[in-house]
């Protein structure tokens, strides 16, 4: 029953998963196919860079020299922490809402949960959806520069690629799995997506600040995207254990949380 | 006759907003039960709480013996269920949408197809692209195409067209006949009488009522159109046995119960133009319940603002028949 919903869910996200899964590696191709211009031109952008005031090179975590010169440091700032990371978190708050928000919205709620299937197996069946989607919409991300890299000239160390994967996927994971608790509380897909979006935002202008102000630097730990750094992953392959597993640990108290409060919600507004 | 639904001092709120109050009623094995009221009197409530959406705040539900809250898969094994405005994933083709309720239920794949083709709706067909006539079928297979047995019908004829309404009620006599149990929700009165073996009456929250419906149209009831050649100055029919259901100037329809004596002296001194004396259709005895407020300052089964729905008058409050009178 639960792999039923499951399927039916994955069904129903084919197109949606065709224009996140397509259009971010195509994204990740293009920049992949900057990386050899990038590198040749290193010397004059970091002079270029340099022009912009401290503040703001600190806030959106540019550095002149290393991080420009390198694979990493390119694809790090332009792709996975500027770009991806907001793409996916749309991706994850769309998912996220979908199975209980929205459908509760609609009232196809109604559908699966007149039938013999407990709302624990249909939530853990939209769950099931909500990781397949995003493990395949990490695998394209990561697929579109892996695509580049042979064909416009340069090389890559897959183990990076794999580390940033599995923290690409973890992030992701866990803004689905605060959405999917968020949309069990509130049972609203348009409240739902203003929420998490005003946090995520939040946590980034957060993350921002602490950046620029050294007094308020602490105020990194509150946010998410203090611990998504990618290009020192990509240029010297580290596993981001802790990251991993803190990304993991919100993703697993959202949904755990969820189904709990699902068991017990009234489908009443 | 085994009980197929036992409901029991349920109660629910939403808050402080009243949703429905302490109902008690069971449903029998093979009957078909109808549940009366209108827009706003706790038939929905009631469905949501037997389908496990709600949880009451006290009492308790169950099929067939299962408590509809916590165990309600167990419940819904019995069960189909129409909801009265269903929704659709509308992208999908109406055979698609069968064969996830299929799975979901655990019937075979094309357990759909033999009322798909006895009611010749396209399934290869975009839901979204339906007709209206067209996804009301929709919903009537997906409710009939098993073999549950008891059916769950939350106002399913609301809006429906004449002939799919004359398909409801044959799908509900067949129904019956297989021996499978139907609680109906309804505001559609001559549906109800057409269909149903008892009747339970919701106003505001509370059963005023559960009568079989040959009971509710018998003998001991007669329905009165009274039209007088003169506007008489007060209530000329202040009697006990004798209900004013509506007035207006010289025409009277009034509910009389039991003897007719009473009734036919007072009439004899009235100037009639013309009268008629019927059986009540369920109509009037849904008046009946719901104005017997009104008339006696209030028994237990009485309303104001549900005659005007169940009668297509909509929500607002009528004016008393005392304020009518004037």
């Amino acid at each position: 029953m639960t792999w039923t919903v499951m399927r039916f869910d994955l069904r129903r996200s084919r197109a949606l998963i065709l224009v996140f899964s397509l259009g971010i590696a195509i994204y990740g191709l293009i920049m992949a196919a900057f990386v050899p211009t990038i590198k040749e031109n290193a010397e004059a952008l970091d002079q270029y860079i340099e022009v912009f005031p401290q503040a703001f090179r600190d806030a959106f975590g540019i550095e002149a020299g290393a991080s420009w010169a390198t694979i990493g440091g390119f694809l790090g700032i332009e792709y996975f922490d500027l770009v991806w990371v907001f793409v996916a978190a749309i991706l994850a708050i769309i998912i996220g809402s979908r199975g209980v928000a929205a459908e509760f919205g609609r009232g196809t709620i109604e559908t699966p949960l007149a039938t013999r299937i407990s709302r624990l197996g249909y939530l853990v069946g939209t769950i099931g959806s909500q990781l397949t989607v995003l493990a395949v919409f990490t695998v394209f991300s990561i697929a579109g520069v892996l695509v580049a890299a042979p064909v416009v000239g340069f090389e890559l160390d897959p183990t990076g690629f794999a580390y940033v994967g599995l923290l690409c996927f973890a992030f992701a994971a866990a803004v689905a799995g605060a959405t999917t608790l968020l949309s069990v509380l509130l049972l609203d897909r348009g409240r739902v997506a203003a929420v998490a979006a005003v946090v995520l935002v939040g946590m980034y202008l957060l993350n921002v600040i602490a950046r620029i102000d050294d007094r308020v630097e602490w105020l990194s730990n509150l946010s998410a995207f203090n611990y998504f750094s990618t290009g020192a992953i990509i240029d010297d392959p580290a596993l981001p254990a802790t990251e991993i597993v803190l990304f993991a640990a919100i993703a697993v108290i959202g949904w755990v949380l969820a189904l709990i409060l699902f068991r017990r919600r009234d489908l009443a507004v | 006759m085994a009980s197929v639904i036992e409901v029991a001092g349920l109660t629910k709120f939403y808050g402080k907003r009243r949703g429905i109050i302490e109902v008690d009623f069971e449903v029998r094995e093979g009957e078909v039960f109808g549940f009366l009221g209108p827009n706003g009197a706790g038939k929905t409530t009631t469905i949501r709480l037997l389908l496990g959406f709600l949880r009451p705040t006290a009492g308790r539900a169950a099929i067939f013996g299962k408590d509809c809250w916590t165990e309600a898969p167990a419940a819904h094994a019995y069960c189909s269920y129409l909801a009265g405005e269903p929704a659709y994933w509308s992208d999908l083709p109406a055979a698609d949408f069968f064969g996830y309720h299929c799975r979901l239920r655990g019937l075979a794949p094309d357990a759909w197809r033999p009322l798909a083709e006895r009611l010749e709706l396209d399934t290869r067909t975009r839901i979204r692209t339906l007709s209206h006539g067209n996804r009301q079928k929709v919903g009537l297979i997906q409710a009939f195409m098993g073999a549950e047995p008891l059916l769950i019908l939350d106002e399913p004829t609301t809006g429906v067209d004449p002939i799919m309404q004359r398909e409801f009620l044959a799908l509900v006599a067949e129904a019956k006949a297989a021996g499978r149990t139907v609680f109906l929700s309804s505001h559609n009165l001559p549906e109800v009488e057409r269909s149903c073996d008892r009747v339970g009456i919701i106003r505001e929250g509370r059963l005023v009522a559960i009568e079989d419906v040959g009971g509710l149209l018998g003998e001991h009831l007669r329905s009165v159109n009274l039209t007088l050649a003169t506007r008489p100055a007060g209530n000329p029919f202040d009697l006990p046995d004798i209900e004013v259901l509506d007035t207006t100037g010289t025409d009277f329809h009034l509910m009389v119960h039991g003897d007719l004596n009473a009734f036919l002296r007072r009439i004899a001194t009235l100037d009639v133009r013309d009268m008629s004396l019927t059986t009540p259709d369920i109509e009037d005895v849904f008046l009946h319940f719901y104005g017997a407020d009104r008339n006696h300052g209030g028994n237990g089964r009485s309303g104001d603002a549900a005659t005007a729905e169940a009668t297509g008058g909509g929500a607002t409050e009528q004016p008393s028949h005392e304020e009518v009178a004037r």
